[in-house]
């Protein structure tokens, strides 16, 4: 087989042996490694030019050796590599979103709304929560801590929140902004606590610690639990407020209910 | 050096001299308001008709208000006299392409066409000589202040004004102690093809992007309660179900007023309003009979219903017809604002007729509010009290009602 040059220079510079049966392939990725016994994940980088002996033994040795940052600069060359030339090999890929999921890890964030990612991914788990008919599990709470709820929240949140602004004359203000969500195959209804639409997370967090402090959290349970005891009665007018927006089998049960409810 | 937050919050603070600055900028505005006003010809609409170009420049006559405001001088007065207070108390500095500060009729002119019309900013702008950025946000300060100021052209009827309705609604075809007729309408929204799924919720079952619209009406046409804001996705029962007119009936704060006997010691008719099959059959709402082997009651009754109903679905689409902007005119509104648009067209409806403006006359009579719109059903449910209700009624109504 004919070597190109460039890849000869590629190999001396990185380290490696110019070697006959040492393809293109063995250089991007070095986990095709013909031996099952050898430890996959294993890099075999060298500042030094030596035989390359496929030993797991002394390639753990070698990986204790050598800094990280010379592994990452690998990764990032292997990785525009594969970009580049689309190797079609997930593997080579896959190594390098491996590297990264430590790196996370070791710094774990409480998960941000604002996060572009995860939002994409939410979304696809919402749709199939939805298509499973398994549902999504949403804090009913309103109005508490952002921090708290946030954790459930986030996939409905993210994706399927709709606000709207209601006018109805037979209300007292007329005029009311609420949120519709999807819980599984259920839209729902919340009413907007905050007098404004765009109310940062930040000052709602403020508001939250200083009724911490004086002694609110007593009064934050107290509502949650009357608001749970609303989601859990028969359906009355207090739960229409919650639960509006039904699929067509769960509206016709509703009403059935309803109508049975005031049938005297 | 001070803080410079602290420094910026100063400036912000109103001192007493700023008060009296404020009080006499204003004054000064208002003046000039008024001097600007008294520039004007004699006659307002001479001076601003001579200034309209493109199409509307081309009618004549004296029809020509009317063709473009869709209400007469003497409404548009009216409507003046209202936003008057408001529009003066913080003069704008709306200006027309030209630089002449834009006079009350005239911003009350624009808004007004740009609600009847539903043309585009732009087209407006070009009409009217200013740019479409003015028109935008004259259009919105005239709806925030209809808001403020009109209110009371529509509210739920007082006792009085109920006792005038029910006996309208019995003249009509003869249905005793109704107050009201309730329909659901459409409100399209122009959207782009790329559907978010935030998006989605407001395609309805016709596949358009809209909003709802509740409304009760009275026989004279005039809204009487209006609901509206949620997406086009909703049943028309499950929009009733959310409504705060629902609430208040379901808790006997609603339609409580007086009862009536059909025959002298016969049972009391209580107070109700009348809707399609789309809604529900409840003790205070009767809906026709669903099926098709009906007994001849039930079929006069149906008959007697629909033709009172027909109000509701006359105001609707006299509504649209009138204020073309909800014909679905408006590119991806915003939909927080366009409710409040949906408002001030119902306040403009009502305000038309209160004022029994001769062009509501000459409107042709369509009930077709929904067009390509299939009738929705709801599951009929039988129910004691309403069922019980409807039957004494279309017996009552066919004269084999028996004490």
């Amino acid at each position: 087989m004919v070597k190109s040059n460039w890849l000869d220079r590629l190999h001396t510079s990185k380290g490696l042996p110019i070697e006959t049966n040492l393809d293109f392939e063995h250089f991007i990725n070095p986990n095709t490694n013909p031996n099952p016994n050898s430890i996959p994940k294993s890099i075999p980088i060298s500042n030094s030019i030596k035989p390359p002996i496929p030993k797991s033994s002394s390639r753990s040795q070698k990986d204790r050796e050598n800094p990280p940052k010379e592994n990452s600069m690998f990764d990032i060359m292997t990785n525009v590599l594969a970009e580049l030339f689309i190797m079609g090999d997930s593997s080579t890929r896959c190594r390098v979103d491996e590297k990264k999921k430590p790196r996370k890890q070791s710094n774990p964030k409480p998960f941000g709304v604002s996060s572009g990612n995860e939002l994409c991914l939410s979304e696809v788990g919402v749709e199939e929560a939805i298509e499973e008919g398994k549902g999504v599990e949403v804090e009913e709470e309103c109005g508490g801590s952002p921090q708290r709820p946030r954790k459930k929240r986030r996939t409905v949140d993210c994706v399927n929140n709709v606000e709207v602004t209601i006018i109805d004359t037979s209300t007292s203000g007329w005029k009311t902004d609420k949120v519709i969500y999807r819980k599984g195959n259920v839209w729902r209804v919340r009413e907007e606590t905050t007098v404004s639409r765009k109310v940062s997370w930040g000052r709602d967090k403020r508001k939250a610690s200083q009724l911490d402090k004086e002694s609110g959290v007593i009064k934050k349970k107290k509502k949650k639990k009357k608001r749970k005891l609303l989601l859990s009665s028969p359906p009355e007018v207090g739960r229409e407020e919650h639960v509006i927006l039904l699929t067509e089998a769960m509206m016709t049960n509703l009403t059935t209910k309803r109508n049975v409810e005031t049938t005297f | 050096m001070g803080p410079v937050k602290g420094g910026f919050k100063k400036k912000r603070k109103t001192t007493p001299e700023k008060v009296v600055l404020e009080a006499n900028v204003s004054a000064a505005a208002a003046s000039a308001s008024a001097a600007a006003q008294q520039e004007e010809p004699i006659d307002w609409w001479d001076g601003f008709s001579k200034r309209l170009t493109g199409r509307l420049s081309q009618a004549k006559g004296s029809d020509k208000f009317e063709s473009l405001f869709r209400i007469s001088r003497k409404t548009f007065n009216y409507i003046c006299s209202l936003v008057k207070e408001d529009f003066q108390s913080k003069p704008s500095n709306f200006r027309a392409a030209s630089g002449k500060r834009l006079t009350l009729n005239d911003q009350v002119a624009v808004a007004l066409r740009r609600l009847c019309s539903g043309e585009s900013l732009v087209t407006i702008g070009d009409s009217f000589g200013m740019n479409q950025s003015t028109v935008s946000k004259v259009t919105w300060r005239f709806v925030e202040v209809m808001e403020k100021r009109a209110l009371h052209h529509l509210q739920w009827p007082t006792e009085e004004a109920m006792i005038d309705i029910k006996s309208k609604f019995e003249k009509i075809r003869g249905l005793p102690n109704c107050c009201g007729a309730i329909d659901i309408t459409h409100i399209l929204m122009c959207s782009s093809h790329q559907v978010d799924s935030s998006d989605s919720i407001w395609c309805d079952r016709e596949k358009n992007h809209s909003m709802v619209l509740q409304a009760i009406v009275d026989p004279d046409m005039r809204f009487r309660d209006i609901f509206t804001g949620w997406p086009g996705s909703l049943k028309d029962s499950l929009v009733l179900q959310s409504s705060g007119f629902f609430k208040l009936c379901e808790k006997g704060k609603r339609l409580n007023g007086e009862t009536i006997e059909l025959l002298e010691g016969s049972e009391e008719v209580r107070e109700y309003i009348i809707g399609d099959v789309g809604f529900p059959l409840l003790p205070w709402l009767l809906t026709p009979y669903q099926g098709e082997d009906l007994s001849e009651s039930s079929l006069e009754f149906n008959k007697r219903h629909f033709a009172t109903r027909m109000v509701a679905q006359r105001a609707l689409a006299r509504l649209k017809e009138m204020w073309k902007i909800l014909q679905g005119e408006m590119w991806r509104p915003d939909k927080h604002k366009l409710p409040r648009f949906i408002l001030v067209c119902c306040l403009l409806h009502n305000i038309v007729i209160d004022l029994e403006d001769e062009v509501q006359d000459e409107m042709p009579l369509s009930h077709l509010h929904d067009p390509g719109y299939r009738q929705q059903i709801c599951p009929s449910v039988d129910m004691n009290t309403s069922s019980t209700l409807r039957d004494r009624l279309s017996l009552y109504l066919s004269g084999t009602l028996t004490s």
